[in-house]
């Protein structure tokens, strides 16, 4: 990847050409999606885009094939609480760039469930950048991210198990067909209302790998020790 | 084995890094103590005649029956080694059902102590079929899955104080709960200087996927190299045996630092919440739940802000032992020394101490905030009580003053009655004799003045006592005879309750919004006269249908023909129990 905050280009006094051809195709089409979904009458960077929803475009985008990024299951705070969520470091890796190089801001704000979460907007140097990017990138965001019966942009929102019910008249595109995975345990859904359609990002679907593992205790000086064996009758 | 079963990973994964000889060891604190660790020796059978067992959270809800089902996961446990009040340590065979008919044979070995360090930990034998050369991507995977498993195991041996602590730390999902990840291996596939992984950003996203955070990386003087992370650390040593006492003391403080983490998260959503309270009050002058709603917060936070007091007395003697352990441990060895300097291991004791501290303040400050704004609260309400008291005193004499004039209205209207009454009796009279014009009786009366005067006046009489007690009569058949009021409190069948009023000419519904609660009221006059005895009641049923609890039906019947209180209650009970709304054993309201 070339995305890497530590060793930060310095983008000072270069055109919005040069920014673009200096970026990798994973950020290209990372800035322009978060340009996507922040744009307003065709002006970008006029809103935020949720940091959640963005996880899940990159889990769904991952799984699609439009990014070339790995992600591993990490537990983090998920509205207002604890969960296994899948996370790609190099999306993370890359979004800290393109903020590192002033393209992308990022706004902390608070939730009544008194937490905080980040949300993201393209700057006015980063919608410079967007109309550098080649449109066989911007095709492939774009088909990504729209509806493909209405062409509008999808909704990307969590939906609770408890309410997934409510939702039951959307229709589930490309529903997992994976043991053990259900749809009806909510998760982070693209959603066209126009349309009714819904897509699971399965942002929090935490794959399985076989293994096989021995129990292996570590050497903890304990003070006092009791053997069991000791305890025994015969 | 094929594919299928051996991975449900749906992403082509670019493994870079590969670990060899592979121990996962999982560190978290849990709050325990001596009595604590005495519960879970009695709770795992320690002294048991025969080694292991399954182990479930189940309670057996049916005494009286002779069998049981279990539906829920099964833990299999072997205690290994034990001392009654300090420590134990078992063997756990997860039998979870794995996700996508996956393979796993997940055993792992469990360390637990009174100061409250849990370390779970296993040697990677098998990873995709593969028995070395194991991927930094799979490995994630690996420690995703035995992170939830041990959180769930764990959760079916604690005690429900334990439980009680880690839901409200972890914001009731303790079982999402993220522990501190201690990694060793052997070698490291490619072998480059310490640095080079953490300068790469390819290498260093798949540190972060197993530590998080990596912080720093340093190559160690056996050849080995180590990196550390916001949640976790990678060893790699020829002999990492070498290393263990002191990460048994390194994973305890970073299982108590994510601890505290959470614990302060918790606590500043606390403070958060006593704000909501104060909001509350503010609204009180045009809120009428303002008061009870803030009550309940102030309940809920001071209830919490007990048991985060504990949880510091806990932290403090855990940190405590753990610090007596490391001084044990010294002089440390080169290697160990070296770790522990790498990972600032004193700086980290120290600063436990100092957290907690640091913490108590902010847990008496809570509760002084608490007092403050349940002061206000007492206040506000005692004001409302004293406003209500007025509003009462003046409501009754307004009500003394209109039952005043009601009485006089009433007593001024029965002489009004008795007086019409005998224009009326006048009247029949005047009608009988036709204006005097009757010459026989107008010639007695004539001759009998006195005589017709007392008949006249006791015709008055009659007619008046007469439109008396009609009138009464009319007043009494006007009040509503037969009334009952069973307040059941019993829950319902949602689906069964619908399919209920659907059946019922429901003629008017209500609903009644309160806090934590929607109370919905339904009326309907029953048209079924067999059922009833000839009567036609009118019924209103109260449902809170926020927790699904049937809290009152009354059945009001005018004139009631033939039936008594006691067959109202039957009939309507017995309609709902056999509509099955309320469960049969409700019959027992009627005993």
């Amino acid at each position: 990847m070339d995305g890497n905050v530590n060793s930060m280009n310095d983008i000072s006094g270069k055109s919005a050409k040069e920014i673009a051809e200096e970026l990798s195709d994973e950020q290209k089409m990372l800035l322009y999606l978060i340009g996507l979904y922040t744009k307003i009458d065709g002006e970008y960077g006029k809103q935020w885009l949720k940091d959640l929803s963005l996880k899940g475009l990159i889990s769904k985008g991952i799984r699609d094939k439009i990014y070339d990024w790995d992600y591993a299951p990490a537990s983090i705070m998920y509205r207002g609480s604890r969960k296994v969520i899948n996370i790609s470091q190099e999306g993370t890796n890359d979004l800290n760039y393109l903020r590192s190089i002033g393209l992308v801001a990022r706004l902390r704000l608070g939730t009544s469930r008194h937490f905080y979460f980040n949300a993201f907007s393209v700057t006015e140097e980063g919608a410079k950048v967007i109309s550098e990017i080649p449109q066989e990138l911007r095709d492939k965001i774009d088909k990504f991210a729209h509806c493909k019966k209405c062409g509008k942009l999808y909704e990307v929102i969590p939906i609770d198990p408890e309410e997934i019910e409510e939702w039951d008249d959307y229709e589930e595109l490309n529903p997992s067909k994976l043991s053990g995975f259900d749809s009806k345990n909510g998760g982070i859904f693209m959603v066209c209302h126009s349309c009714k359609i819904k897509i699971n990002t399965r942002l929090d679907w935490i794959e399985a790998v076989s293994y096989t593992c021995v129990p292996r205790w570590l050497n903890v000086k304990m003070v006092s020790e009791y053997d069991l064996e000791n305890h025994k009758e015969g | 084995m094929t594919k299928n079963n051996l991975s449900t990973i749906e992403d082509e994964l670019e493994e870079l890094t590969f670990l060899n000889d592979v121990n996962i060891f999982i560190a978290e604190y849990i709050p325990f103590g001596s009595n604590h660790i005495i519960a879970f020796n009695e709770e795992l059978d320690s002294l048991g005649a025969v080694e292991g067992g399954l182990l479930t959270s189940l309670i057996d809800k049916e005494p009286k029956k002779t069998t049981f089902l279990v539906e829920e996961e099964l833990t299999n446990v072997i205690v290994r080694k034990f001392d009654p009040n300090d420590f134990i340590q078992f063997e756990a065979m997860i039998t979870y059902e794995n996700v996508g008919d996956i393979e796993q044979e997940e055993c792992f070995a469990v360390h637990v102590d009174a100061s409250g360090r849990v370390i779970y930990g296993c040697e990677l034998k098998k990873l995709v079929e593969k028995t070395e050369m194991h991927s930094l991507d799979n490995i994630s995977r690996v420690i995703a899955d035995l992170v939830a498993d041990s959180s769930q195991m764990m959760m079916n041996l604690l005690s429900t104080y334990q439980r009680r602590l880690l839901e409200l730390v972890y914001f009731d999902r303790p079982l999402n709960r993220n522990k501190f990840i201690m990694i060793t291996a052997k070698s490291i596939v490619p072998d480059e200087d310490a640095s080079f992984y953490v300068r790469e950003a390819g290498y260093r996203n798949e540190l972060n996927q197993i530590i998080n955070q990596v912080y720093k990386s340093t190559n160690l003087s056996d050849g080995g190299k180590c990196f550390f992370g916001s949640e976790g650390l990678i060893l790699i040593s020829e002999h990492p045996e070498k290393y263990e006492e002191i990460l048994a003391v390194i994973g305890f403080f970073q299982g108590l630092d994510i601890f505290q983490k959470n614990y302060f998260s918790k606590m500043f959503m606390l403070w958060d919440e006593v704000r909501d309270a104060r909001k509350k009050i503010d609204e009180s002058g045009y809120d009428p739940n303002a008061i009870t709603e803030a009550q309940t917060i102030l309940s809920r936070v001071s209830a919490a802000v007990v048991l985060m007091n504990e949880l510091l007395q806990f932290m403090q003697t855990a940190t405590e032992v753990i610090v007596e352990e490391f001084n044990k441990l010294k002089p440390l060895s080169d290697v160990q020394a070296e770790l522990a300097a790498f990972v600032e291991l004193e700086d980290v004791l120290d600063k436990a101490t100092i957290r907690i501290k640091d913490a108590s303040l902010i847990v008496a400050g809570l509760k002084d905030e608490i007092q403050g704004v349940n002061g206000l609260v007492a206040t506000l309400s005692e004001r409302q009580m004293r406003m209500m008291n007025e509003a009462l005193k003046d409501s009754i004499t307004s009500m003394d003053e209109m039952t005043r004039s009601s009485e006089r209205t009433g007593v001024a209207l029965n002489i009004l009655e008795v007086v019409l009454s005998g224009a009326i009796a006048f009247d029949v009279l005047v009608f009988l004799v036709g204006d005097y014009q009757w010459d026989a009786l107008s010639i007695w009366v004539g001759e009998h003045p006195l005589v017709w005067a007392f008949i006249a006046i006791t015709a008055f009489i009659v007619t008046g006592y007469g439109i008396l007690k009609l009138i009464r009569y009319l007043e009494e058949k006007s009040e509503p005879n037969l009334r009952i009021s069973l307040k059941l409190g019993s829950r319902y069948d949602k689906e069964k309750l619908d399919a209920y009023l659907k059946s019922k000419p429901i003629k008017q519904q209500q609903m009644v919004v309160r806090l934590g609660s929607k109370i919905h009221e339904y009326i309907w006059d029953d048209e079924d006269t067999d059922k009833w005895l000839g009567n036609e009641p009118n019924i209103t049923l109260y449902v809170d249908i926020t927790n699904k609890i049937l809290l009152t039906i009354n059945v009001d019947i005018d004139s009631p023909k033939n039936i008594a209180t006691t067959q109202a209650s039957e009939i309507i009970l017995k309609e709902l129990i056999e509509a099955k709304v309320i469960p049969e054993e409700s019959q027992q309201f009627l005993e």
